[in-house]
């Protein structure tokens, strides 16, 4: 009896996955990574540098859904290891070499060595306690940033980064188009290997612990330390944005520790739809297209629509951008 | 023969309210053991505390003979012992077979990697297949468990409890609110469940309890009250009139 039901379920199932909405989305990070990369031929260089913000802040935004998404940890301290990514990344550059992968490790490993630091007693509370502590603790470190002069350039920041160079003996990038392409492959480099976790058996895992983390418990998890994990993952990739920022700003300052980093992240992934990855990237371009890119011709009143687009948002499609064909894990 | 658990002067209290008071009891490995008494008995602390999700004052809790009392829930749960919830405690935006792949994954030990999809470990996927099949869940295994009845939710509640492979499985009050053919559906399951898995049941429906049942303890306000096969506790007279008070029920009806 049940044997003539169910293939014909499969076989339904397998339909929809192969019809063209399971091909459109295979098809459009890739679509996407090729419009992005090519975009340098068509567009003035103040509209290549905007993407190259989008992408570093993508991978800041990535990581957060990661964290407030799949695993149900929602952070309002990611400026906290953006910063130290961003800071670790411009004291190489000024001191050691303008070797981009050489910053680009310094940022991963600032910002998972905090987020190590931080989740360590973060993780352990839960709700809005978690989000107060991590807010709390990404404060203090803005903080530090601000009296630390002698590392840090204090309220000036650290100004007239060298251009990046991929080699030692490369050519430094002065195009902003290179500048692109690097920032470009890193981040979507950073997105794929979310995408891997998220579909892994750990990320199974957070998702459990996001419905219901007693039940989790009772099943002979520790959830601490896959909490902990994802923490120090997601610490990883703000590290890894801030770094990316920076090879693009070639200037840091205590604004990239500010609050108002962590509350954009989080918008962005509240925008794009939490829990989907894809959406919270879309919701990335957004933040930093009206934020940082449009303010300026609306005299400088940006964050207003933003609010303005995050309202509508909320109301209209509270699944976010990417709602309705949400997560389908396997 | 040793206990498979043995529970050893355990207590627990809310607050100033002591729920569970001195309670020792021994299971037999295979056993079904009920475990009964009137409402606020103790019987769901009972449970807490075994397995612990809530702290013991006191007392020891014994797994083939050795002492778990120490141990953090995950812990025990490693170790043997699991337990249904009264009301099903499932993960509702899943889909059914994920919610049984999780305790699947956490029993292979591969909960925490990361590189390979989840749904390609084959052992994991089909041991999950089988338990929810065994639970008369396959067909919906895509479905969102929130998209579940009540009765299926204590089905598949039952399937993830199962699928952390434990030796002593407690059940609370697992048959209230599913149909009478659920119910001997589930009766079917439990008895096929000896003598691999021992049960300790805690149940209100009392025809079930003495059907089913190859041992009981009686509690009554939080301590032991009568202990022993089925027949000798379904005639003690302390028992009726705990269950019953003493003639003054009567009066009541007059």
């Amino acid at each position: 009896m049940t044997a003539t039901i169910s293939p014909a379920r499969t076989s339904a199932h397998a339909a929809v996955r192969g019809g063209w909405a399971g091909r459109l989305r295979r098809v459009l990070p890739v679509a996407t990574v090729l419009a992005v990369a090519v975009a340098p031929f068509g567009v003035t260089p103040p509209v290549s540098s905007a993407l190259t913000r989008m992408c570093a802040f993508a991978v800041l935004v990535v990581g957060l859904d990661l964290l407030t998404g799949v695993a149900g940890l929602p952070s309002l301290g990611q400026a906290a290891p953006f910063g130290a990514g961003a800071y670790a990344a411009a004291i190489v550059a000024t001191r050691l070499s303008p070797v981009a992968p050489l910053q680009l490790v310094a940022g991963a490993a600032a910002g998972g060595l905090l987020a190590a630091v931080i989740g360590w007693l973060a993780v352990r509370l839960r709700g809005i306690n978690f989000l107060m502590i991590t807010l709390a603790l990404a404060e203090l470190v803005h903080a530090l940033a601000n009296q630390w002069s002698s590392l840090t350039g204090g309220s000036n920041g650290l100004v007239g980064l060298p251009f990046i160079r991929i080699a030692p003996a490369g050519p430094p990038l002065v195009a902003t188009g290179y500048v692109l392409w690097y920032v470009l492959a890193v981040s979507a480099a950073c997105v794929a290997v979310v995408v891997v976790v998220s579909r892994s058996a750990f990320g199974r895992t957070l998702r459990g612990i996001r419905d219901n983390e007693g039940r989790m418990r009772a099943l002979g998890y520790a959830t601490f330390w896959p909490k902990y994990l994802v923490f120090c993952i997601a610490g990883v990739l703000a590290g890894v944005g801030g770094s990316l920022w920076v090879a693009q700003a070639q200037f840091v300052s205590p604004g990239s520790l500010n609050f108002e980093v962590s509350a954009l992240a989080l918008m962005a992934v509240v925008i794009g739809g939490r829990g989907t990855l894809y959406g919270p990237v879309l919701g990335a371009a957004l933040v930093v297209l009206v934020r940082y890119e449009l303010s300026p011709y609306l005299a400088g009143r940006g964050m207003l629509l933003l609010g303005g687009v995050f309202i509508l948002v909320v109301y209209l499609l509270p699944k976010g951008l990417a709602g309705g064909r949400a997560r389908r894990s396997a | 023969m040793t206990p498979v658990l043995e529970i050893d002067g355990l207590s627990g209290s809310y607050g100033s309210i002591v729920a569970v008071d001195d309670v020792s009891m021994r299971v037999a490995p295979g056993a079904r053991h009920a475990v009964i008494g009137p409402n606020g008995a103790g019987k769901s602390t009972l449970f807490g505390l075994v397995t612990g999700a809530l702290d013991a004052g006191s007392g020891r809790v014994l797994l083939d003979g050795r002492d778990i009392s120490d141990l953090p829930e995950y812990a025990r749960v490693r170790a043997g012992v699991t337990k249904t919830f009264q009301q099903p405690s499932l993960f509702l935006s899943l889909p059914v077979l994920d919610n049984v792949a999780l305790a699947v994954q956490r029993a292979a030990g591969v909960g925490l990697r990361m590189l390979r999809p989840g749904h390609r470990y084959r052992n994991v996927h089909r041991t999950a297949v089988d338990h929810l099949a065994a639970a008369g869940l396959f067909e919906r295994r895509r479905d969102p468990a929130g998209t579940l009845s009540h009765g299926e939710r204590r089905q598949l509640d039952l399937a993830v409890a199962l699928a952390t492979n434990p030796r002593v499985l407690l059940l609370d009050e697992p048959t209230a609110g599913m149909s009478a053919a659920a119910t001997a559906h589930f009766i079917e399951l439990v008895v096929a469940l000896a003598p691999r898995v021992t049960t300790v049941i805690v149940e209100h429906d009392l025809d079930l309890v003495f059907g089913v049942a190859t041992h009981v303890t009686v509690l009554h306000q939080g301590a032991v009250l009568a202990d022993g096969p089925p027949h000798l506790v379904r005639g003690s007279a302390t028992v009726q009139q705990a269950y019953l008070g003493d003639g003054v029920v009567e009066s009541l009806f007059y």
